[in-house]
C-alpha cells in the first residue's frame, strides 16, 4: 500500500475507533476502558511510523541521488517530489495533521533545492503540472510561481484548482501561491511608479 | 462519522442514485434518457459535504492529537515502570483515563454542536457574529467576552460562547498583530465571530500550515506581515473555502 493511502486506512481507523469508543468509554469499566484507549494509541503509533520512515526514504533517496548522472538524479527528484506532495496532501487532508505536513513542505523545499544543481533547475518540476493529481500540480505549481517560473503556464492551472472551493490542501496550496504572486506584483509595480515619479 | 474520498485524488466511483448525496443521479423518467445516470451535484451538496469532512478532519486532528499525547506518556512510563500485570492493566494504570474519557466526552459534545451548525448551510457573515448592524469595539479580548455573569449582564457584553463554540478572529488577535494594531480594530463586533469549536480548529489549522515563500513561519505569521485590509479578505476567504461562509 503506497504511504498516502496507508494514512488514509488509519484516518479512516480513527473515525471507527472513535465510534467504538461511544459505547466503550462511556460505560464505567477500566479495563473496557483501557483496552479503548490502547487501539486509539496504536492507530496513531502506525501513523507515526508511516511518516518517519516516508521521510527517511526520501531523505535517502535525495541524498543517494547526488552522485547520479543529471538525468537520473532530475527524474529521482521529481518522483521524490511527487511522493512529499501527495503525502504533504494527506497528512493534510485525511487528518489535519499541520506538523506531519510541514516536515514535508521542509523536505519539498529541499528536493526543489537539490534540483536547482541539476541541467534544468527547478523548473523541471513544470514536469509535474501534467499530473492528473491535483495536489501535486498545486505544490509543483505554487513552487514555480513562488520562483517567478512560468507565470503564464502555471496560473491558469493554479486558479482552476483554488476556485473549487472543497477546502482542500490542494486548494489551499494554489491559493496562498497566486496571493503571495499577486502581493508581489502589487508591490513591484508600485516600486516601479514610485521609482519613475 | 461518515465517509468520504480525500479530495484531489479524483477517484470516487460509486452508482448514481437520487438519494445518494455522494453519487447523485438524475431520477429515472428524466428526459433525454438521463434516468439513472449521475448528474453534477449542486453548491448546496457540495458545500455540506466540504463541511462534513472538515468536521470529521477537526475530529480526527484531536483525537491524534489526545493519542499522540498518551502514546509519549506511555512510553515515558514503560521507560520507568517495572513491568507488572499484562499491558492493557499496565496502560490502564499508567494513563489518566479518567482524563481521556473526559475529553473524548468533550470531542462527543464538540461534534454534536458542528453538525448541528453545519445542517444550517452555509452562514453570512451576519448570522456568525455576535451583535450584527450593532457595532461595539473593545480595548481588549477579556473586555469583549467579559466572563463574570454579572458584569456581562449590565455592560450588555458577550459572556462565552457556548458549550461546543468558540469566538473566532477573522483577523488574528495575537502574534505581531497584537502589537501592530490598535485592540479596537481587533477586538470589534464586526471581527469576532461564533463558531463551533470544531470548526473554529479547522480554520486555526489552516492558519497553521506553513507559508507559501517561507515554509519555517506559518500562514498566521506571513499573513500578520501583510496589510489589514488583505487579511481582513483573507480571513474571509478562509472561512469561504471551509463552505462556513456563504
Amino acid at each position: 500500500m503506497k504511504p498516502e493511502d496507508a494514512i488514509a486506512k488509519l484516518a479512516e481507523d480513527i473515525d471507527e475507533w472513535f465510534e467504538e469508543g461511544r459505547s466503550i468509554l462511556f460505560v464505567p469499566n477500566r479495563f473496557a476502558q483501557g483496552r479503548a484507549i490502547e487501539r486509539g494509541v496504536a492507530i496513531v503509533r502506525k501513523l507515526e511510523q508511516i511518516k518517519a520512515s516516508a521521510l527517511k526514504s526520501l531523505r535517502s533517496l535525495i541524498t543517494e541521488c547526488a552522485s547520479a548522472p543529471d538525468k537520473e538524479r532530475m527524474a529521482s527528484l521529481i518522483k521524490a517530489f511527487e511522493v512529499a506532495a501527495k503525502l504533504k496532501s494527506a497528512l493534510h487532508d485525511e487528518l489535519l495533521d499541520t506538523d506531519g505536513e510541514k516536515k514535508f513542505v521542509l523536505l519539498m523545499n529541499d528536493i526543489a533545492a537539490s534540483l536547482d544543481t541539476t541541467s534544468q533547475g527547478r523548473a523541471a518540476l513544470a514536469e509535474l503540472l501534467g499530473r492528473s493529481d491535483s495536489r501535486v500540480r498545486a505544490a509543483a505549481g505554487a513552487h514555480l510561481l513562488i520562483n517567478n517560473l512560468m507565470p503564464e503556464h502555471v496560473i491558469p492551472i493554479l486558479r482552476a484548482i483554488d476556485e473549487r472551493n472543497e477546502g482542500s490542501s490542494a486548494e489551499f496550496t494554489a491559493h496562498w501561491a497566486l496571493l503571495d504572486w499577486e502581493l508581489k506584483q502589487k508591490t513591484a509595480s508600485l516600486d516601479n511608479g514610485k521609482q519613475k515619479a | 462519522m461518515g465517509r468520504s474520498k480525500a479530495p484531489g485524488t479524483e477517484t470516487a466511483i460509486g452508482k448514481a442514485s437520487p438519494d445518494d448525496p455522494k453519487h447523485p443521479g438524475w431520477p429515472k423518467g428524466t428526459p433525454d434518457g438521463k434516468g439513472g445516470q449521475f448528474r453534477p451535484k449542486t453548491d448546496a451538496e457540495i458545500g455540506a459535504e466540504t463541511k462534513a469532512r472538515v468536521i470529521r478532519l477537526a475530529a480526527r486532528r484531536a483525537l491524534r492529537i489526545g493519542a499522540l499525547k498518551l502514546l509519549r506518556f506511555t512510553l515515558k512510563a514503560a521507560a520507568n515502570v517495572v513491568p507488572i500485570l499484562d499491558v492493557v492493566a499496565d496502560a490502564a494504570m499508567a494513563l489518566d483515563i479518567a482524563d481521556a474519557v473526559a475529553q473524548y466526552w468533550k470531542l462527543a459534545t464538540d461534534l454534536t454542536a458542528a453538525f448541528d451548525f453545519a445542517k444550517q448551510g452555509p452562514h453570512s457573515l451576519e448570522e456568525l457574529q455576535v451583535s450584527p448592524g450593532n457595532y461595539k469595539q473593545f480595548s481588549s479580548y477579556g473586555d469583549f467576552v467579559k466572563l463574570e455573569p454579572a458584569q456581562a449582564m449590565l455592560a450588555k457584553r458577550f459572556g462565552p460562547a457556548g458549550d461546543g463554540y468558540q469566538y473566532h478572529h477573522i483577523v488574528t488577535q495575537g502574534g505581531a498583530n497584537a502589537d501592530d494594531l490598535p485592540a479596537e480594530q481587533l477586538q470589534n463586533t464586526d471581527k469576532i465571530v461564533r463558531l463551533p469549536t470544531l470548526l473554529h480548529e479547522a480554520v486555526n489549522g489552516e492558519y497553521l500550515t506553513p507559508a507559501p515563500e517561507d515554509p519555517s513561519i506559518s500562514l498566521y505569521q506571513w499573513l500578520q506581515t501583510q496589510p489589514y485590509e488583505v487579511q481582513r479578505e483573507e480571513g474571509l476567504k478562509i472561512l469561504r473555502k471551509l463552505n462556513i461562509l456563504k
